[in-house]
């Protein structure tokens, strides 16, 4: 769980920095790379957290999930420059390391699946790469991979990150978005926990039983 | 081959060993070939132990027949007739190198007269004796007297560092640790201490068994392992003169039959069970691809993951050799434990078992159970969304959370971010929304880079005493105090009404003429 600050006045959890990373205007609405911001979208409604702030480029709602205070990021400058949007608000907010959550599509997960690991490396994705850039350089930043599976033959990565999800990979993704609004919410409640290593595993084989 | 006879029923049951010799004579001197209940294995006197073709892949289940009349692979111990045949015709290079001259006579020798095309031949060096059948188990010092005091930490890496980039390896394959290896791994610690052992394939699914037997037959220590890669240590002590010496496997023995590893009907389930299974194991998604050769370090891993969520599992095997999948299948059975179904289409199905048992007390389901409202206020919030107003809202914002309230009012007066009212919140389309913040940016970065200036009361004129107080509104200081009063005291920046208008004209006209220093400066100039 979240440390609360002994300093701080009546037990106030350490707030998380919730950032969905995707590109801003509708041209890029509802593409696959823009899964961040359908989750940021999924938590504010189910939170009842309203997105009515801008501020350092980006679009954002503050609120809290339980008793934690967080604060839903939609940066809105392209997605490879995510990370000068996020950067001054963590510092703006004093928000640590630990408690960047961001939230982006991956390739190398099958369509649908996600992850939620402590730390990791950018895996070729720009948006995370800034980010990690704009953040000390720190591989010890919390994310959650959304799963988008991979090109299809031989066509181009870019095309294909650009591109909408079909009519069956936008069902996939809609109860995968739902169950990640579970999933950031025990990790906000709970911190990294078994039961986050849990949903991981039911995650990574969900496609896989008949 | 159609050779096939059924072992002696001792070793079939799996109970004890039989020995099978090819004569008489080999019987007699206790050379035979054993079956026992761990397959095939070779005893020739005076060896430490039992030699068999590969000493880390070896089925667990006893064979049922044998493919090849029992024979030793190795050298016979003496020849059985005097050899009247010729040597064979030497290549060039043997020519040259047995041609060795030697410049002068050892004392007390007289020198040959063998006079040949390059002059008087002192010495013809005879070919050297391979002993192919020398089996001698060392120098008699235990395994702990020559591995020495175990290594320090430092030491290990010191000792790892230089052969982690060569290749100057032992390569293993899917045949695992054959006993010719043995002799390949003394050869690498005659020149150097650390012999590096790169494994592939079939193996890597055990890595601890291949380790284990590396260990127990070689003698050395596993000193490092990364994925498939062991550096093997010889150990302090060790002297390549007195190493334990084999004699090598001059042929493959052939292996024997083993007992089928698919069943109609596997263990616990009947044949209707068992089609139905392998019917539903026609549709079912393989948890990963192998690759040729690969690294199955994880395998056990992944399948006993993957059987939490589900009772069959399924992993393709395109590509791979028949024999290879086979293994691998064998091994996850005894690893994992599961019930193989079928290798049909180059897949492996697998069933967890009829008294698998989950590693987790509760069963998983997709989504984490925990309660939603863990405190009612969030509750409140969501369900009188609409029904309260802006303020009661941000009163609750404000008891919620103090700190993080008070930065973003704070942000909000210093107009360092923008709040948008709720019917623009509604209206916002991602177009939109951009614009905003593009426009935003702008006005904020005017915002963040002017510096409001304190000009001193002193009236001489002097362009040097321009000392502005610069109070940088530095987001990672979080203190935005000194900032905020500045610009109260300006104008009304702190109303968000006025964000509506054009935010550039408001912020130019917020600066009273002569509160810049560059005002002064022109005032100045003027002057002059």
């Amino acid at each position: 769980a979240s440390v609360p600050d002994p300093a701080a006045r009546p037990a106030e959890y350490t707030p998380w920095l919730i950032a969905g990373l995707g590109n801003p205007g509708s041209k890029y609405h509802g593409t696959r790379h823009n899964v961040g911001f359908e989750m940021v979208d999924r938590i504010a409604r189910d939170e009842g957290i309203t997105m009515n702030t801008i501020q350092s480029k980006s679009l954002l709602g503050i609120g809290s999930i339980g008793e934690v205070p967080v604060l839903l990021v939609k940066p809105q400058s392209y997605i490879n420059y995510s990370g000068e949007a996020i950067g001054p608000l963590a510092a703006y907010y004093q928000v640590p390391l630990r408690h960047i959550l961001v939230m982006y599509d991956e390739m190398s997960l099958p369509n649908g699946v996600l992850r939620l690991q402590r730390k990791g490396g950018h895996g070729r994705h720009n948006g995370l790469q800034n980010v990690m850039e704009c953040l000390d350089s720190s591989r010890e930043l919390p994310r959650l991979s959304i799963g988008i599976g991979s090109p299809p033959g031989k066509m181009d990565t870019r095309a294909f990150l650009l591109q909408k999800f079909s009519s069956e990979e936008r069902l996939q993704i809609d109860t995968a978005l739902e169950q990640g609004v579970d999933a950031v919410r025990t990790l906000v409640l709970k911190g990294f926990s078994g039961s986050i290593e849990r949903f991981n595993l039911v995650q990574k084989y969900k496609f896989h039983s008949v | 081959t159609a050779y096939r006879k059924p072992v002696p029923p001792v070793a079939a049951a799996g109970e004890g060993e039989a020995l099978l010799a090819a004569d008489a004579s080999d019987a007699a001197d206790g050379r035979a070939v054993v079956v026992g209940p761990s397959g095939l294995s070779f005893r020739l006197p005076g060896a430490p132990f039992d030699f068999r073709f590969s000493y880390s892949e070896c089925p667990r289940a006893p064979p049922v027949a044998i493919r090849e009349p029992a024979f030793l692979p190795f050298a016979p111990p003496t020849m059985p007739r005097p050899w009247t045949g010729k040597a064979p015709l030497l290549t060039k290079e043997e020519k040259a190198r047995r041609r060795g001259v030697r410049l002068h006579t050892p004392l007390g020798e007289e020198a040959p007269r063998t006079v040949s095309a390059h002059g008087i031949m002192m010495e013809v060096r005879g070919r050297r004796k391979l002993d192919l059948a020398r089996v001698s188990p060392g120098d008699g010092r235990s395994r702990e007297e020559v591995l020495g005091e175990p290594l320090t930490a430092a030491e290990v890496r010191d000792l790892v560092k230089p052969h982690i980039s060569h290749n100057r390896q032992l390569n293993i394959g899917r045949d695992g640790l054959t006993h010719n290896m043995l002799e390949m791994i003394h050869c690498h610690w005659r020149r150097q201490e650390i012999c590096k052992v790169r494994c592939r394939g079939v193996p890597t699914v055990d890595m601890k068994n291949l380790c284990y037997h590396l260990e127990e037959k070689s003698g050395g220590k596993v000193i490092h392992r990364v994925g498939g890669v062991v550096f093997l240590y010889r150990g302090r002590n060790y002297n390549p003169r007195t190493r334990p010496r084999y004699p090598l496997m001059l042929w493959k023995p052939a292996t024997p039959v083993y007992p089928k590893l698919i069943q109609e009907a596997p263990e616990g389930l009947t044949k209707e069970e068992a089609d139905e299974m392998r019917r539903r194991g026609k549709d079912l998604l393989p948890i990963c691809k192998l690759a040729k050769n690969g690294i199955y370090i994880y395998l056990v891993r992944d399948v006993r993951d993957a059987f939490e969520g589900s009772d069959l599992v399924k992993i393709d095997c395109e590509g791979l050799n028949p024999s290879d999948y086979k293994k691998i299948g064998a091994k996850l059975r005894d690893l994992v434990p599961c019930v193989l179904l079928s290798f049909d289409n180059e897949q492996i199905l697998m069933f967890r078992g009829k008294e698998w048992k989950s590693r987790y007390p509760k069963p998983l389901t997709l989504i984490p159970k925990i309660r939603k409202n863990n405190v009612p206020m969030s509750s409140d919030e969501s369900s009188s969304d609409e029904a309260t107003d802006d303020d009661d809202r941000l009163a609750v914002r404000e008891v919620l959370r103090p700190k993080m309230f008070e930065l973003w009012t704070n942000a909000i007066e210093s107009s360092v971010a923008l709040m948008l009212d709720d019917a623009e919140v509604d209206a916002l389309t991602p177009d939109s929304l951009l614009t905003r913040v593009e426009d935003f940016s702008v006005t904020s970065q005017v915002v963040e880079h002017s510096f409001p200036a304190v000009l001193v009361a002193n009236d001489e004129s002097n362009p040097d005493v321009l000392n502005a107080e610069y109070t940088e509104d530095e987001p990672e200081t979080g203190t935005l105090e000194p900032q905020q009063h500045e610009f109260t005291e300006s104008s009304d920046v702190a109303e968000d009404d006025h964000f509506e208008d054009d935010m550039l004209k408001r912020l130019e006209s917020s600066v009273p003429l002569g509160a810049l220093p560059i005002d002064a400066v022109v005032k100045q100039l003027n002057d002059e």
